[in-house]
């Protein structure tokens, strides 16, 4: 790395040329080789010769490394997937989600796929912050199809920040759970008096499905702007079930996404201003009973990070717009006769300003607002010839909105002796509101939502929560080999837009609404307060050897949730001749949960030496315990004990990879939702990747054995029920072999 | 109509998490970010009482391998972990350790500028010995036992040489987050007799005005210092520091 343009060039003779020197010498050259220069001494002497006022001794202290790469998650609780993390996993998968649960205590249930959602420590995707590029994205679907991480590509995503315990308040308001942070890259600048072109282009292929796709980096840049263009697109046909489990129809998908970034240098720091486009034309759901037969959404970002002699400020601005639209793909019966088209549109916009205060000595202050405003709408047009689905539109949702007014306040000191304190307390305001409502028509199949609707518009349906959170996190540094750290929170989530306000009882409206894969109707709630959860969590760190030593990580947590949204029976669901089905008409309520467990992660290198490379071991392993404390059972799609065990390998430019993942038996699991037991099961997926210049290649296979499972957070599959009236999980996917190649220039 | 009223009294009052009235929670929730606040400031009190003890120990003491109280940037500390000089090296004076500096930029540099050097000769910079900087790796070994005939001259290096880590120690652990911008920024500063910052300022830019800002600040937020040692006789220490971004 070159500090500094004209001390760069002095820099390798003056190394070379004190080879030989004594001992002590090649301390202060190992000094200089990571960027301290001597001529930057002579320079700076020489331009500020010290005045005779002060003649006297002047020290020189060693640099300070001022490194912008971070390698580390902000909390112990917690991993940084680092962009070269990411790029291992880029050609097997195009789901952010499912990229996350190599760090111990997050899984996923099954969706599309590219929309995973993401569960941290038994809390999913909607109880969590999940911000892109520092943004959060409204949810836009009913079934919530198109959640924050589905608009981003692993093959354009930089690195991902994962907290799965405390976190301070500061990292966003309105979620109970872990907060997951995506990161595209920074925006590059060229040095002084230089222009810097600059780009990667890669591309996929996955046997399992023929999935394939590619991306496109582009930068230009000067030393004091800089524009990046960043697209990507894939695409597969319906998945391969593992062993003999065969096809798994409607797993099929397409999508683009394209973004333009431009960045300029201002004196006081970076203001950057970023748009972008993303297109699904297509993704299938295997585990819902509508597909996504298109998603289209539009957004614009400003951002400026200022630096002054009081602190930083950061100022965020955003808009997005997203078009989405559902109805049958071809395995669920195809549009042919009209399907049935549900249409949702969001518009969203909000700022956020955070000042961080140096306070000396007292350490830093930060203040901090935002405000994101939700509009949603959501109607399904009628169906011509169908006798249920028409006369007229059915408005699901009608001009709802969510505004929420965030502030905080928080305060971090580091203590010399290694003690350093995050405390904050924030309030969150949400306002929401909606429209009345109406059925697709009056006719007696029709009543139930003809009555619900009814009641749905005579109600008071204006909602204001005022929620107060506050975490406290405390990190102390035991000995040079061990951190602990201690945290609790009391964080507080309003219901969602659907939580509150879905209002179908007839059998077909209920079954749209739910983002679980269970095959259930949901029946919103005006009466749901929000969620509070205290959440106690510690994780202890112990580690040696430097940066390739070993590690072990214990991360014991527990959180009690008040008015844990969880749902209730209202009726069965019966079939066209009046029988049972496996199914359930539920409803939104406020319960009591518990959730508890333990995350375990550690690695040791194994060997390192010239002739056989250097191998490393890693290894992680979860546990959790989730319970309905109202009903007494078990909470709804909580992973049961899991385990991996990696193996990574490099000798000159050949890595290697093979990771053994074993999920045990589920059977824990929740009668309400009539949640599937699934077996217990190992996976083997290996990986070979080779540099050359400036191309990577990749070759690998996901589960090499093709194991036939069933995940177990993986949902019904109602895509096969329909096509063979037969009712199993979501098939796991089978063998795939993947290949991808990236250039860079 | 009256399916909505029902709806609301469910949200209102029933049930087991009742919700209090809007003064209530208002009020709840102002009390206890006053008694959080009063809670961190004793604790900030007490702490800090703690910290400030340990710079005079240090004053006194001749020790060069106490432990350092903050951990240094990893590939570093191996290094220098490695390659400590013996502990009778670690009396060398300072001016010795001057002249051998000034030599190695001579000698070692095939670019060097003498003439830049012989004109600031007489404020010759005087390195911080790489063998001072903290270890992370290994806690230090104990302290060697110190001669007692040793001269005034050792106690002052050592006891300066202590102090300079003592200072960067600081600096370090205020170290702020990079920019994702390459640059040098030199800090200059000058520490007086009780240890506060009497100036500071940019001996050498980065090129890029945020990353100075960002530099010049670390320094200015981690003042004030713990007092110089009481057996230096100068009335201010002068120290430059750089801030490698990249």
């Amino acid at each position: 790395m070159i500090t500094m343009p004209y001390a760069a060039p002095c820099v390798a003779p003056a190394t070379r040329a004190t080879n030989g020197a004594t001992e002590k010498n090649s301390i202060f050259l190992a000094r200089l080789n990571r960027g301290f220069s001597l001529s930057a001494f002579a320079a700076a002497l020489a331009f500020f010769p010290i005045s005779p006022a002060s003649a006297q001794d002047q020290i020189i202290l060693p640099e300070i490394d001022v490194d912008s790469v971070n390698v580390e998650a902000p909390t112990i609780s917690g991993e940084r997937i680092s962009s070269s993390r990411i790029r291992d996993h880029r050609a097997s998968s195009s789901d952010t989600a499912a990229i996350l649960q190599s760090v111990p205590g997050v899984s996923g249930f099954g969706a599309g796929g590219f929309s995973t959602l993401p569960v941290i420590r038994g809390l999913e995707a909607q109880r969590l912050t999940v911000l892109v590029d520092g943004v959060a994205i409204a949810s836009a679907c009913p079934n919530d199809m198109n959640p924050p991480l589905s608009y981003t590509d692993p093959q354009t995503v930089e690195a991902i920040d994962v907290i799965t315990g405390v976190s301070p308040v500061s990292y966003g308001g309105d979620s109970i759970g872990g907060i997951i942070r995506v990161e595209s890259a920074p925006p590059r600048f060229a040095k002084q008096g230089e222009t810097l072109l600059t780009g990667e282009v890669s591309a996929f292929y996955r046997s399992n499905g023929d999935g394939f796709g590619g991306s496109l980096a582009l930068t230009a840049a000067n030393d004091k702007l800089s524009l990046t263009y960043n697209g990507s697109y894939t695409q597969a046909d319906n998945f391969e079930g593992g062993g003999s489990l065969g096809t798994v129809r409607s797993s099929e998908y397409a999508k683009t996404d394209h973004s333009l970034n431009f960045a300029a240098q201002l004196g006081t720091g970076l203001l950057e201003l970023k748009g972008g486009y993303h297109s699904a034309p297509y993704e299938g759901f295997p585990n819902q009973y509508m597909d996504m037969t298109s998603n289209k959404s539009w957004f614009l970002n400003g951002h400026y990070a200022g630096i002054f002699d009081w602190g930083n400020l950061d100022v965020r601005a955003n808009w997005r717009d997203t078009d989405h639209v559902m109805n049958f793909l071809d395995d669920k019966g195809g549009t042919a006769t009209g399907g049935m088209p549900m249409n949702t549109e969001v518009h969203s916009a909000g700022y956020a300003v955070q000042a961080d205060i140096l306070l000396g000595g007292a350490g830093t202050l930060r203040l901090g607002n935002e405000f994101q405003h939700q509009w949603l709408n959501d109607y399904w047009p009628p169906v011509e010839g169908h006798m249920m689905m028409g006369p007229n539109s059915f408005i699901n949702v009608n001009g709802a909105k969510r505004d929420r007014l965030g502030t905080f306040l928080e305060w971090e000191k580091s203590w010399d002796r290694g003690l350093t304190l995050i405390a904050g307390i924030r309030n969150d305001q949400v306002w929401m509101n909606t429209g009345t409502v109406s059925p697709y028509g009056t006719g007696m199949m029709q009543m139930p939502d003809v009555m619900a609707a009814a009641a749905f518009n005579a109600a008071d349906r204006k909602r204001h929560d005022s929620n107060w959170s506050g975490s406290l996190l405390a990190r102390y540094t035991l000995s040079s080999h061990a951190e602990i750290e201690w945290g609790y929170a009391r964080k507080v989530r309003s219901p969602n837009i659907y939580e509150r306000y879905s209002w179908g009882r007839g059998a077909m409206a209920s079954r749209m609404i739910g983002w679980f894969g269970d095959g259930n109707g949901y029946v919103g709630n005006l009466a749901l307060r929000p969620e509070k959860a205290d959440t106690l969590s510690a994780a202890l760190s112990i580690h040696g050897g430097g940066k390739d030593g070993w590690l072990l990580k214990i991360a014991p947590y527990y959180t009690r949730v008040d008015d844990y949204i969880d749902a209730v029976k209202l009726a069965d669901f019966t079939d066209m001749m009046g029988n049972p089905t496996p199914f359930d008409q539920l409803q939104f309520v406020n319960q009591k949960a518990e959730i508890y467990g333990i995350d375990l992660s550690g690695s040791v290198p194994l060997w390192t030496s010239s002739s056989a490379g250097t191998a490393r071991l890693t290894a992680r392993a979860s546990w959790l315990h989730g319970e309905n404390l109202t009903d007494g059972g078990p909470l709804y799609h909580q992973m049961p004990f899991n385990a991996a065990l990696g193996l990574e390998h490099r000798i000159g430019d050949l890595e290697t990879r093979i990771d053994l993942s074993y999920v045990s038996e589920k059977d824990r699991v929740d009668p309400t939702r009539n949640e599937p037991q699934t077996e217990s099961y190992a996976l083997l997926d290996v990986q070979l990747a080779y540099r050359i210049d400036n191309v990577r290649l990749t070759l690998g296979a996901n589960n090499l054995f093709d194991k036939a499972y069933f995940a177990p957070l993986g949902g019904m599959s109602l895509g096969d029920l329909k096509a063979t009236g037969a009712l199993r999980p979501v098939p796991g996917r089978g063998r795939s072999v993947n290949a991808g190649v990236t250039l860079s220039f | 109509m009256r399916s909505g009223r029902i709806y609301l009294t469910e949200g209102r009052g029933t049930g087991y998490g009742q919700s209090p009235a809007w003064p209530q929670r208002w009020g709840a929730g102002l009390a206890a970010a006053s008694c959080c606040l009063l809670m961190l400031a004793a604790i900030d009190a007490n702490l800090s009482g703690l910290v400030q003890s340990v710079p005079h120990r240090e004053v006194n003491s001749i020790k060069l391998f106490t432990p350092p109280p903050v951990v240094p940037p990893e590939p570093l500390s191996q290094r220098i972990e490695v390659e400590r000089p013996p502990a009778s090296q670690a009396g060398k004076s300072a001016s010795e350790a001057k002249k051998t500096r000034i030599q190695e930029q001579v000698a070692g540099k095939a670019i060097s500028r003498p003439t830049t050097l012989s004109r600031s000769a007489p404020a010759a910079p005087t390195i911080l010995q790489p063998s001072i900087l903290p270890s992370q790796t290994k806690p230090s070994p104990p302290k060697p036992e110190v001669n007692p005939v040793q001269v005034a001259d050792d106690k002052k290096a050592s006891a300066l040489a202590s102090y300079q880590r003592l200072i960067w120690a600081r600096i370090a652990a205020r170290k702020p987050k990079g920019l994702h911008l390459s640059g040098l920024a030199m800090v200059r500063f000058a520490v007086s007799r009780d240890g506060n910052l009497t100036s500071v300022e940019l001996a050498s830019s980065s090129g890029n005005s945020a990353l100075d800002k960002l530099a010049l600040r670390t320094v200015r937020n981690a003042s004030p210092f713990p007092a110089p040692p009481v057996n230096l006789e100068t009335d201010q220490l002068i120290f430059t520091i750089p801030f490698s971004f990249h």
